[in-house]
């Protein structure tokens, strides 16, 4: 009996034990997880760990130091270019690996490899926007100039050889927590990273919910409720700059119908939203120093580890600190001994779809002009964790890949097949941009440079120490017709398709103007006198606000900087307040007329423990939603804008509005504020303090809810220049004065470390929701003994 | 005397194994211990279960003390576990489970060799 027992036992003992060393979907490798010597104890980084370090890697030519300052931000200093990278691409390795790998996996579509079948959709998503398509392009580009080529080898062989060198002890936790390995770097996944940023800020524009739009309402009205530019826009180029003229002629408007039919039943759901970011510089002649200051904070999704990684370059040619982007090589934005920079993103309208007629007789072709042309297949196979994998055919045309179809929905669920014309398919080199911008000596230098960013498109600011400032409208755009692309073009006809790139010089920019600042807040870029037609998503309230701001200040100094990036006024507040109190009827209960007279006494401030504002926030959304509800059938996600509602409720006040559906206003007014006052006793108004309501959050890649940060006791809104929304934000807050030494602060939503377990991981976070900043330690040689906290010395 | 220096043996020997074996051989060395060892079955595994429960936990201590728990407190929430105490004894159970069996397995395989004989 014992025999069979010891046989039994044994073969159970070690099934258990086989399955406590293999991780599934979801559920880690318990055994292997919860072993102290190797599994997550492991990354439990002692609170006073060292990080001083002699490294010994192949490949390096040279050697390099880095010396880490107090919150771990390297200063990286080598001999030549290569050993720069390298060491680059090896501390982003060191501190990001994670975070890296899968956003790389993210942009190829591969992230089903590791978290299994519920990737798929998003993987097929990817896939057919043509990602990879896109990156192979613009690889090609990279790897033909020396300067980028050597950048990209080199950090991807950094980031190598710190990967080789792992054991799945030192595997960063999350690793360890879904069960898989890192997997070696290459060039293509820098690419890779670029047209994920590219992804996520050109996505916007609403072509498909517009050609929805433009079938569902009168023309007139729809001219009203949507214009191209916004009346009395900010304009990112400030109105009467002149333009260079333009070399191309406007194409005309083709004679033929290009803009296909869709019906309302066509469309069957809807959804929603985009990012945004500030930048402004104030020249000299407006600052109490005489310097010129320059200010960016790039609003984007806020996520832990952080999108930035802050780290200081310097070689022979180069010293250059900034933001830098784990997975790609030098700094994006940032500042140099000369020079200064900072990104908004652009909005001008560079991803067109075109509706594809299939050729009724052969599966493999469509139409074009009358005549049948193949189609270009790109078979996509995505592996599949513990699955088959999965095989999707991907269809490229001469617009690009068929994105959506019938088993791919486009938003609003039109199951047409569309084809996606895109910058980012466009073989391009950023890369070199980013190369020449970290060089770059002068406003010349910086100009040469910046021709070379295609895609996505930014609005790039630009101060220096000789006193120039600029604002450039920076990108490859097409020389559209009028209305070319604004909707969903008939890809059947060549008359629609995108014709010549407008040089990048003829772009829009402005230096040195004579109002003596500048700023972008993604508001439309130019005056009607920019000879070039475009569309885009622009928004105005926080360039408005900005210019407001800018435009009273003569002695600006950094203080004042600080406080404009954390501005939390509300201009709709300002201005629609007063219209909607003055609708609000008269016989109201005691509570409501104190509800009034406390909003009478409002700034107008999102400040986070405001209750007016939770109280301004949810009557303006539920009046905005009254408002528009009442246009039958007008999704609720394809609402006018904010500030056009507002001046159309400010035509409306001075009676000049002529739009039936405004006839009810008051009555909504009176209803949504009735709404209002209940939802704040609902919620009592000891809960109603505004950082509690819209719960500024920064959420972990994984999802995991253990290494996220919630409720954040921050002030603003979208349209404010602190535009701290849920899930997005200021990601990197910088503000950088060119004096003959640059005196520079900076703070991003993180840490350096991606390591849940260190205690770099999230440290810059409280300071960063309290609006304050970090001094940014700039050396032009080896830094000050004391200022060096740890210290790698890195040798072949 | 011999339980005691058996207990030890299970704990002390799969933590220097730590440094080359894989984290498995919390369940061999117990095995061949008392395999070897011919012990009786219930001592086998409460044994080894102990041995190995209190290196796991002294290990994962060494780890965690430094690092002030702040990693134990998160993990704890991911595996739904309620904290890092938790997470400690969890952690030591799991260990104490699998050098038990493997223990368990070798006091009943050395019947197996005598049956052979």
């Amino acid at each position: 009996m014992r025999v069979y027992k010891g046989l039994v036992l044994t073969v159970l003992t070690g099934t258990f034990v086989f399955l406590l060393d293999h991780s599934f979907t979801s559920v880690p490798a318990f055994g292997k997880f919860l072993d102290p010597a190797r599994g997550f104890w492991a990354n439990a980084e002692p609170a006073d760990k060292s990080f001083n370090q002699d490294i010994k890697v192949p490949g390096l030519k040279d050697g390099a130091q880095v010396w880490f300052d107090d919150r771990l931000v390297p200063h990286v200093t080598t001999t030549n270019n290569y050993d720069l990278y390298y060491v680059q691409g090896y501390l982003h390795a060191s501190f990001r690996l994670f975070q890296m790998e899968m956003q790389a996996r993210a942009a190829s579509g591969r992230v089903s490899e590791v978290i299994g079948a519920k990737g798929i959709e998003f993987d097929v998503k990817q896939r057919r926007k043509g990602m990879v398509f896109g990156a192979e392009n613009s690889l090609k580009q990279m790897e033909s100039d020396p300067r980028t080529k050597e950048m990209l080898d080199a950090y991807t062989a950094g980031i190598n050889a710190y990967i080789n060198q792992l054991s799945y002890t030192n595997y960063p936790l999350e690793y360890k927590l879904i069960g898989f390995e890192p997997e070696p770097w290459t060039n293509l996944k820098s690419a890779l990273m670029l047209k994920l940023m590219a992804d996520d800020l050109t996505g916007s524009v609403d072509d498909i919910p517009l050609t929805y739009l433009r079938e569902h309402l009168a023309q007139d009205v729809f001219e009203l409720l949507f214009p191209e530019k916004i009346p009395g826009s900010a304009s990112v180029i400030p109105k009467g700059t002149a333009f260079q003229p333009a070399s191309l002629k406007a194409p005309p408007i083709p004679a033929d119908t290009v803009f296909p039919k869709f019906t309302r039943k066509d469309f069957k759901e809807l959804k929603e939203e985009g990012v945004g970011s500030n930048n402004w510089v104030v020249g000299g002649q407006r600052t109490y120093s005489g310097n010129p200051i320059l200010c960016n904070d790039p609003h984007l999704g806020l996520n832990l580890p952080s999108l930035w990684y802050e780290v200081q370059l310097r070689c022979p040619g180069l010293n250059v600190y900034g933001v830098s982007l784990p997975g790609a090589p030098g700094v994006i934005i940032g500042f140099n001994d000369s020079v200064s920079w900072g990104f908004t993103n652009n909005y001008r309208d560079v991803k067109d779809y075109f509706l594809i007629k299939q050729n009724p007789d052969d599966a493999e072709s469509y139409m074009l002009d009358g005549a049948s042309k193949k189609y270009t297949i790109r078979y996509e196979e995505i592996k599949v964790r513990g699955k088959a994998p999965v095989i999707d055919t991907v269809k490229y045309t001469v617009h690009g890949p068929i994105t959506f179809d019938g088993h791919h929905p486009a938003d609003g669920g039109l199951d047409k097949p569309l084809a996606m014309c895109w910058m980012a398919h466009r073989p391009s080199n950023e890369l070199l941009a980013v190369y020449l911008m970290n060089r770059a000596t002068n406003y010349e230098t910086f100009y040469d440079g910046i021709q070379h960013f295609f895609c996505p498109a930014q609005n790039m600011i630009f101060a220096d120490h000789s006193g120039t400032i600029a604002l450039h409208g920076q990108g490859q755009f097409i020389n559209k017709w009028q209305g070319q692309g604004k909707y969903i073009m008939d890809g059947s006809k060549s008359s629609a398709l995108w014709g010549d790139e407008i040089p990048t010089r003829e772009n829009p920019r402005v230096v040195n103007p004579a109002q003596g600042y500048l700023a972008s807040a993604n508001e439309c870029v130019t005056d009607s006198t920019y000879p070039y037609w475009y569309n885009g998503g622009f928004v105005e309230f926080r360039a408005w606000r900005i210019n407001q701001v800018l435009s009273g200040l003569n002695k600006a100094t950094i203080n004042d900087m600080f406080a404009l990036q954390n501005d939390n006024h509300s201009l709709l507040a300002e201005r629609a307040l007063p219209i909607m109190l003055g609708q609000v009827d008269s016989n109201l209960s005691a509570e409501q007329q104190a509800t009034v007279q406390q909003f009478k006494k409002w700034n107008c401030n999102l400040d986070a423990n405001s209750v007016e504002a939770s109280m301004f926030q949810i009557w303006w959304y539920d009046l905005y939603h009254r408002i528009w509800n009442e246009f039958q059938g007008l999704p609720g996600n394809l609402y006018p804008l904010p500030e056009r509602t507002l001046q159309l409720m400010e035509q409306y006040q001075s009676g000049t509005l002529k739009l039936k559906e405004f006839d009810n206003f008051k009555s909504h007014v009176g209803l949504s504020f009735n709404a209002m006052t209940d939802s704040i006793k609902r919620i009592g108004k000891e809960n109603a303090a505004w950082y509690k309501l819209k719960n500024t959050s920064i959420t972990h890649l994984t999802r995991q809810k253990a290494f996220s940060i919630t409720g954040l006791e921050t002030g603003g809104w979208g349209n404010t220049p602190n535009a701290m929304k849920g899930g997005h934000g200021p990601s990197w807050r910088m503000v950088v004065e060119m004096g003959k030494e640059v005196s520079a602060f900076g703070v991003y939503p993180g840490g350096q470390s991606g390591n849940p377990g260190s205690r770099y991981f999230a440290n810059f976070i409280p300071k960063w929701a309290e609006g304050n900043y970090y001094k940014l330690n700039f050396y032009s040689g080896a830094p000050p003994a004391n200022q060096v906290k740890y210290q790698w010395n890195m040798h072949k | 005397m011999k339980k005691l220096l058996y207990i030890l043996a299970c704990g002390v020997l799969p933590a220097l194994a730590s440094f080359i074996l894989p984290w498995y051989s919390i369940a061999i060395i117990p095995f061949i211990i008392s395999y070897v060892l011919n012990m009786p079955p219930r001592v086998a595994f409460w044994g080894a279960f102990t041995g190995v429960a209190i290196y796991w936990l002294i290990a994962a201590l060494m780890k965690d003390i430094p690092n002030n728990h702040v990693l134990s407190g998160m993990v704890a929430k991911v595996l739904f576990v309620q904290d890092y105490r938790a997470l400690l004894a969890v952690t030591a159970l799991i260990g104490g489970l699998v050098g038990g069996l493997g223990a368990l397995s070798g006091a009943y395989m050395y019947e197996v060799k005598l049956r052979r004989k």
